[in-house]
């Protein structure tokens, strides 16, 4: 920790102090201004209101100054009274762990047994990405065939063999796994790429001394791979994990929640409670309640990812 | 030697491995999609369509509104990446080119946008959006998409911003360039990787987005290809042939794209995001 660090922000390219760039101070304001006053619109704003109305009762037909105050009630409600809401809340936290845990883990693990120099490089990379590109909704579909009970590929390949049929996604003790599933299809060839770039991003001099030294494979890892490659992790999973929390098209187009709530997510539910059930107010505090959880378990992340080793 | 052969080819083979698990859901989809009804829900499934059809597509355009769907998410999606590049380049010059008192905190904010979760604004800007009157529009939907597509943007640019010499810069003005024409003739085309992969992934953002569209968009004339695909799905009686086509045909809009300038955004998001 030098204090050199503090006065400089190492994540902003440092600008000579000359007299043309002094000049165009003035342009920075009105290049930046106008995002800012999006972010400001678009982002502050609501999250300001969603906050006020999380407090009253609210079915979006009666005008907004007219709506009955309600004070912490809503978020008594869901956290003591709303079943579904803590089913939701437990869903979605499995299907984060579930689904952000096998990311990494498999992401990582192809992209050390591929660590070298591949041919075909940009095509395998442009396919890796694709169910990335693809509509989660036609995801959706697709896998609503392939995992279908009746005539879906997965069941007729394990009844070939003699098993019995699996209900999948309308199972209520399989439709969450089904859906971890289709998420890790869904990005595990994204962070193989990924984690193949971070990779090939550390100095090969590093392993040739650690060689000579004689550290084995796993010291490697452990002392090179690892701490070199925090942003990157720092990154895989933060932005992983604020998705994966936040789930709605996939569940939406799948199961829809069911059966019997057992892949309701939390998004999903606010989903509905606002646009089917028509209560902004309790719809609302769910979304404070997620955005609450979102932030301290990125705050952790962050805390612990930390690239540490930057300042030298 | 020997030993360094064998490991080559098994990466080979796990790289393949993985590309097949990855198109083989696909390919499912697709040849499904031109078999025969009976054929798509048999009881031994086929590998090839034993008979090439293309009756549910033709059933996906006379029965549902496809074409239409087609031109809304090709609008909304040229809208927003032409928005998301002119603002995010821009903040981008601005941020990380130019000195300026607060930058640090504007970097945080952006940074704070990016990570913010996006479906948590659902209530607050549908309200915004339907006092101000927009409900049911396109530009309502650019507006969103843009919103959710220009922080990511910002930070992407990041890296490619930052590795242009300032000396550049001066050379240029000491030339007699002017301020604009040493941004649009120096500094740009070499942040032009960067401006691609945020055009590519603004465009894909706004192409699949269903969230937003499915409570902003009421009339059938307005819907994007997902909301269009939430209606088939939605059907009482599952027609398997009309889902799978409605599938592939929302999606192969967006492979041919990738097909053919994929490889820009992919590089681009890792010199940006993961070099950096």
């Amino acid at each position: 920790m030098s204090s050199h660090a503090s006065k400089t922000a190492w994540w902003l390219p440092e600008i000579p102090k000359s007299a043309l760039m002094r000049r165009r101070m003035l342009w920075a304001y009105v290049f930046v201004s106008a995002p800012i006053v999006a972010l400001l619109v678009f982002l502050l704003g609501p999250i300001l209101f969603s906050g006020w109305v999380s407090l009253h009762r609210w079915d979006m037909l009666s005008p907004v100054n007219e709506m009955p105050w309600r004070g912490l009630s809503n978020y008594s409600y869901l956290l003591t009274k709303d079943p579904v809401f803590l089913k939701s809340l437990g869903n979605t936290f499995l299907f984060a762990i579930g689904g952000v845990g096998a990311n990494t883990a498999l992401g990582l693990g192809f992209a050390l047994l591929l660590n070298s120099r591949i041919r075909g490089r940009t095509v395998w990379r442009v396919l890796y990405f694709m169910p990335v590109i693809t509509a989660p909704l036609a995801l959706a579909v697709m896998f609503s065939f392939i995992f279908n009970r009746n005539y879906g590929v997965v069941n007729n390949v394990i009844t070939a063999f003699g098993l019995p049929r699996q209900p999948f996604l309308s199972g209520p003790s399989q439709a969450l796994m089904t859906l971890v599933f289709i998420a890790i299809y869904q990005y595990v060839g994204y962070y193989i790429v990924i984690f193949l770039a971070g990779l090939q991003g550390i100095p090969q001099d590093y392993y040739d001394a650690a060689q000579v030294d004689g550290a084995g494979k796993w010291q490697e890892f452990r002392f090179i791979t690892l701490p070199l490659l925090r942003p990157v992790m720092l990154f895989v999973v933060v932005t992983n994990t604020i998705g994966a929390l936040q789930v709605f098209d996939l569940v939406f187009a799948t199961t829809g929640g069911a059966p019997a709530n057992s892949s309701m997510t939390v998004v999903l539910h606010m989903y509905n409670t606002a646009f089917k059930f028509s209560r902004m107010g309790r719809a609302s505090a769910m979304a404070f309640i997620l955005f609450a959880i979102i932030m301290l378990i990125t705050i952790v992340q962050v805390r612990l990812l930390r690239d540490r080793t930057y300042q030298d | 030697m020997n030993e360094g052969k064998r490991g080559r080819a098994i990466r080979y083979l796990l790289v393949i491995l993985v590309m097949f698990l990855i198109i083989a859901p696909f390919y499912w989809i697709y040849s499904s999609s031109l078999k025969v009804s009976t054929e798509i829900v048999a009881q031994w499934p086929t590998l090839f369509p034993e008979s090439v059809t293309f009756g549910h597509y033709a059933n996906l355009l006379s029965s549902s509104d496809y074409p239409i769907y087609l031109t809304n998410s090709a609008v909304v999606s040229f809208a927003t990446m032409v928005i998301t590049v002119v603002l995010s380049t821009s903040a981008a010059y601005g941020l990380y080119r130019l000195p300026f008192p607060g930058r640090k905190t504007i970097y945080r904010l952006i940074l704070l946008a990016y990570i913010f979760p996006g479906s948590l604004l659902l209530i607050p800007l549908y309200v915004m959006l339907s006092s101000l009157n927009l409900l049911d529009t396109q530009l309502a939907l650019v507006i969103i998409n843009v919103t959710f597509a220009a922080p990511f943007s910002v930070w992407l640019l990041k890296a490619f911003f930052a590795s242009i010499p300032f000396e550049l810069e001066e050379a240029a003005s000491l030339d007699g360039a002017s301020w604009l024409q040493t941004l649009l003739r120096v500094v740009l085309p070499l942040a032009s990787p960067g401006v691609a992969s945020v055009a590519i992934f603004a465009f894909v953002t706004s192409w699949t987005e269903y969230m937003f569209a499915s409570v902003l968009i009421i009339s059938d004339a307005n819907r994007t290809l997902p909301v269009g695909l939430a209606g088939i799905i939605g059907q009482y009686v599952i027609d398997w042939g009309l889902l799978l086509a409605g599938a592939g045909a929302t999606t192969l809009p967006i492979i041919l794209l990738f097909v053919l300038i994929g490889r820009f955004f992919v590089n681009g998001l890792l010199e940006g995001g993961v070099k950096a």
